[in-house]
């Protein structure tokens, strides 16, 4: 009789410094990660908002704090690009559309290309100043999101999972807290974003705390390094990706004028942490 | 069972606004278009302090939820916040997807006035 050891899901590597240039292929073993940060001053007034739809450009200019419309607007410049790249598609030719919710079979499921272009997936974020997208071969969902303050997250907490609560409520106060709450708060939203179901699935009713081994089955989530005030997250659906590639998108690559499609247009550099 | 601190006081530019929590035995009798004038100064407190801005600076009619600001943590602070005050029950869903803040504030006036007890809750959570 022969026994067989079950061995742990390989974790992904998640590369984040020193990468080489984009190649905007997609592949199976990998996710690709795109950090946003809002452009301000001149980059803000080159951003390439002519690429946008009627209804993007619409509700850019509704937000009631002008900071939040041009973070919207950079996230959405940069999804059309990054996803015209993947696709060799004008950025203002991309189209979207939304899949059926798993819950209800209403459109109003997870953000999809249309027409759907297999196999590419991605997910779009954006909190504070701070935007990311996330481009892969397979479902998955990203969030980001500004580090909330103390007596938010004493509040917040009680709407998680029994035992992630008591983790936060074990994790002292002050930033470590603050910290741990943003972990579990963005592994948790990119599930349900994954999912497709969004917050209208209770974030009390799935496990995506500290220890890795109780996070649902056939989901991979990972911790995306951000910045010193954001938190990040990624879930990937299926197989664990061997490497996630996290960039920051260079404010002048937004900017209106730059060719972005083709082979030889210029793409994000590697790029670096933010300090 | 824990109580949560929840500050009444926050800051903007232009100093510190007091909030002011509304009178549960007021809004239980009071008619339609009051039970809405209070609710409508408490949301905009609420969605004020989350936005850092004075409560008469909030737009209620012209923009949807995301646009005022609200997200995923603020939509569950201020479901929590408005739950605790208001003894109600808030659904986060229909909250973050809410056209305007004034149709929160139609939701919370139906759920809170005598017509409510005779009639059920018109926005059930």
């Amino acid at each position: 009789m022969t026994t067989t050891a079950l061995l742990p899901a390989a974790r992904p590597v998640v590369n984040h410094q020193g990468l080489d240039r984009p190649d905007f292929t997609l592949s199976a073993d990998r996710v690709d990660l795109w950090l946003i940060r809002r452009p301000t001053g001149a980059d803000a007034d080159a951003l390439a908002v002519g690429e946008l739809d009627a209804e993007e450009r619409k509700r850019a200019d509704a937000f009631i704090r002008r900071s939040d419309g041009m973070l919207y607007a950079a996230a959405h410049v940069a999804v059309r690009r990054l996803l015209g790249r993947y696709t060799a598609t004008l950025p203002q030719d991309v189209r979207f559309m939304r899949e059926p919710c798993p819950g209800c079979g209403e459109a109003h499921g997870r953000p999809a290309l249309s027409p759907p272009p297999p196999p590419l997936h991605y997910s779009l974020s954006h909190s504070g100043g701070v935007a990311m997208v996330g481009v892969g071969t397979v479902p998955l969902g990203v969030d980001v999101e500004k580090l909330p303050g103390a007596e938010t997250v004493d509040i917040c907490s009680k709407a998680l999972h029994p035992d992630e609560q008591i983790e936060i409520a074990e994790a002292g106060t002050g930033d470590a807290r603050r910290h741990l709450f943003g972990q579990i708060w963005t592994r948790k939203e990119a599930f349900l974003k994954g999912l497709g179901t969004g917050l209208s699935r209770s974030p009390a009713e799935d496990y995506l705390g500290t220890d890795l081994d109780r996070h649902p089955e056939g989901w991979t989530m990972v911790g995306v390094p951000a910045d010193t005030t954001h938190a990040a997250a990624v879930a990937v659906k299926g197989q664990a990706p061997k490497v996630v590639n996290v960039r920051w998108v260079p404010d002048t690559w937004l900017a209106a004028g730059n060719t972005v499609c083709g082979a030889a247009a210029p793409g994000p550099n590697d790029t670096v942490l933010a300090s | 069972m824990t109580t949560l601190h929840m500050s009444q006081t926050y800051e903007t530019e232009n100093g510190l606004v007091h909030m002011t929590r509304p009178d549960m035995a007021v809004l239980a009798t009071a008619g339609l278009r009051e039970r809405t004038r209070i609710l409508e100064q408490y949301v905009r407190e609420e969605l004020g302090r989350i936005l850092g801005i004075e409560p008469h600076l909030v737009d209620t009619t012209g923009r949807p939820m995301g646009c005022l600001g609200i997200g995923s943590i603020s939509g569950i602070e201020l479901q929590y916040r408005m739950e605790a005050t208001l003894g109600v029950d808030v659904n986060l869903q229909r909250l973050l997807l809410a056209n305007s803040a004034q149709e929160l504030i139609d939701c919370l006036a139906g759920q809170l006035g005598p017509e409510a007890h005779l009639h059920g809750a018109a926005v059930p959570a």
